[in-house]
């Protein structure tokens, strides 16, 4: 009964702990997300330039979807 | 480097006052732009403007005719100034109400291109198309419940009245004495119609005022966007440095700032695009975000609305007041609720996903959204009155 005991209360002690280090763990990755977040805010002139890159986006989307599309065909050697 | 990067260099070269001077130039351009459409509509139509517009009075054509025009113009902003003037000459506001709702669904073509950018890039496509696309969503999701209200009810036309009556004053409180901006924006527009009233006949001269005041729109609205891009960036930097961490209202309120700071909802809702293409953002992380460029957009319509004069002025303040209302009920209601707020994410995850495995699916998604869907939209409204 004694020995049941003990590992009941061992196995709580590490449950604790593991849920202990899976919150310290939980945090830091928040950290980390955040700062990737600021460091991609810093860049945001970037985001904004491809705003003037539509046309192209367009025709590059158009010239995957023809070589997409004649692959499905089979007309592409 | 393409022009338009030349064009953007050369302007971010310029000092900072100089660009001022320009934004305050087109923000007066606007203003003229806007009154001239309004002259011009009134010089065209006279008292008939209802009738020249009888074929939008289904308001499913309305819708559609909003959503075509924002799509191909590739600005919310310029449709519903657009709209503002003619609603000051005469078009009736059941008509434009539509035609506003419309400019939302219209505008949201601008971050799906930007998004194509991504296409060759597998997952990051994917979150790209899937951030463009909860924008569209959300906007055919807010038409699906405030459009029936408003046939049914006319919700967003009495809450618009009463707020426009509250600021411009329709009766004992009229702003029409002390109205500065009539002031300034009156001479060059009754300069241009006295020129043209004496060497056109009235129709021809009322179309030629529309036409030069929507290009005077497209044009001012454009530069105002460039030129605030780069005085602003700093700011929106700070914004969005300001709202992470801090849960969906700040997210909302970021967007909504920073659609002001440069007069485009479709600049913003593009440039959280490769954000979220990255995977540094989720897809719940920018929808807030997004949601904010929807009010935010609202700031130019209502500008617009400043360079009307007299008793239209009211009309052309309740439209723009009613775009305001129905993009914040829009937001309050659809986001408020869990089911209803998980809709756009799970449509356009769902669609995105399609998107990566087959490249054809985002042409059917496109014609379906402008063009076989409105099609049969007005057929079936037509069918069945």
């Amino acid at each position: 009964m004694h020995r049941v005991n003990t590992q009941r209360l061992e196995l709580e002690y590490q449950i604790h702990e593991m849920e202990h280090a899976l919150a310290s763990l939980k945090v830091r990755l928040h950290e980390v997300e955040e700062d990737e977040q600021h460091q991609a805010i810093d860049h945001l002139e970037d985001c904004l330039d491809e705003v003037d890159h539509r046309f192209s986006n367009l025709r590059d989307f158009g010239q995957l979807l023809l070589s997409d599309t004649r692959r499905l065909f089979g007309l592409h050697r | 480097m393409n022009t338009e990067s030349t064009a953007s260099a050369e302007m971010a070269n310029k000092p900072n006052w100089i660009n001022w001077l320009f934004v305050a130039g087109l923000v007066y351009l606007l203003l003229v732009a806007v009154s001239m459409i309004s002259g011009g509509f009134k010089m065209a139509a006279g008292d008939s403007a209802k009738e020249l517009f009888a074929f939008a009075s289904n308001p499913i054509t309305g819708l559609v005719i909003g959503t075509l025009a924002t799509a191909l113009i590739q600005s919310s902003s310029t449709v519903t100034s657009i709209i503002v003037g003619l609603v000051a000459g005469g078009l009736p506001i059941s008509i434009a109400i539509p035609m506003v709702m419309g400019a939302n669904i219209g505008t949201t073509i601008t971050n799906t291109i930007v998004s194509l950018g991504h296409v060759r890039q597998g997952e990051e496509f994917r979150r790209a198309f899937a951030a463009a696309t909860i924008h569209d969503f959300f906007n055919l999701l807010a038409v699906a419940i405030f459009l029936p209200l408003e046939m049914a009810f006319g919700l967003l036309d009495k809450i618009g009245g009463a707020m426009a009556n509250l600021l411009v004053g329709g009766g004992s409180v009229s702003m029409k004495d002390f109205n500065v901006v009539k002031a300034i924006v009156s001479p060059p527009v009754k300069a241009m119609q006295g020129v043209l009233d004496g060497t056109l006949p009235n129709v021809a001269a009322g179309v030629l005022l529309i036409i030069v005041g929507v290009v005077c729109i497209f044009l001012s609205i454009t530069f105002i966007g460039k030129i605030l891009r780069i005085l602003m960036v700093g700011k929106a930097k700070d914004m969005l440095h300001h709202a992470i961490g801090r849960g969906p209202v700040a997210g909302i309120s970021s967007g909504t700032i920073i659609t002001i700071l440069v007069q485009s909802s479709s600049t913003t809702t593009s440039l959280i695009v490769p954000l979220a293409g990255s995977g540094v953002f989720t897809l719940r992380q920018i929808y807030p975000f997004t949601l904010g460029a929807n009010i935010g957009t609202c700031i130019t319509g209502i500008l617009a609305a400043t360079a009307i004069s007299g008793p239209k002025a009211v009309l052309a303040m309740e439209i723009a007041l009613i775009h305001f209302t129905y993009n914040l009920l829009g937001v309050i209601f659809i986001y408020s609720i869990p089911f209803l707020r998980n809709l756009p994410i799970k449509c356009a995850e769902w669609l995105a996903d399609s998107a990566m495995k087959n490249k054809l699916v985002v042409i059917v998604y496109l014609f379906a959204i402008f063009l076989i869907i409105p099609a049969v939209l007005i057929l079936l409204s037509h069918i069945f009155g």
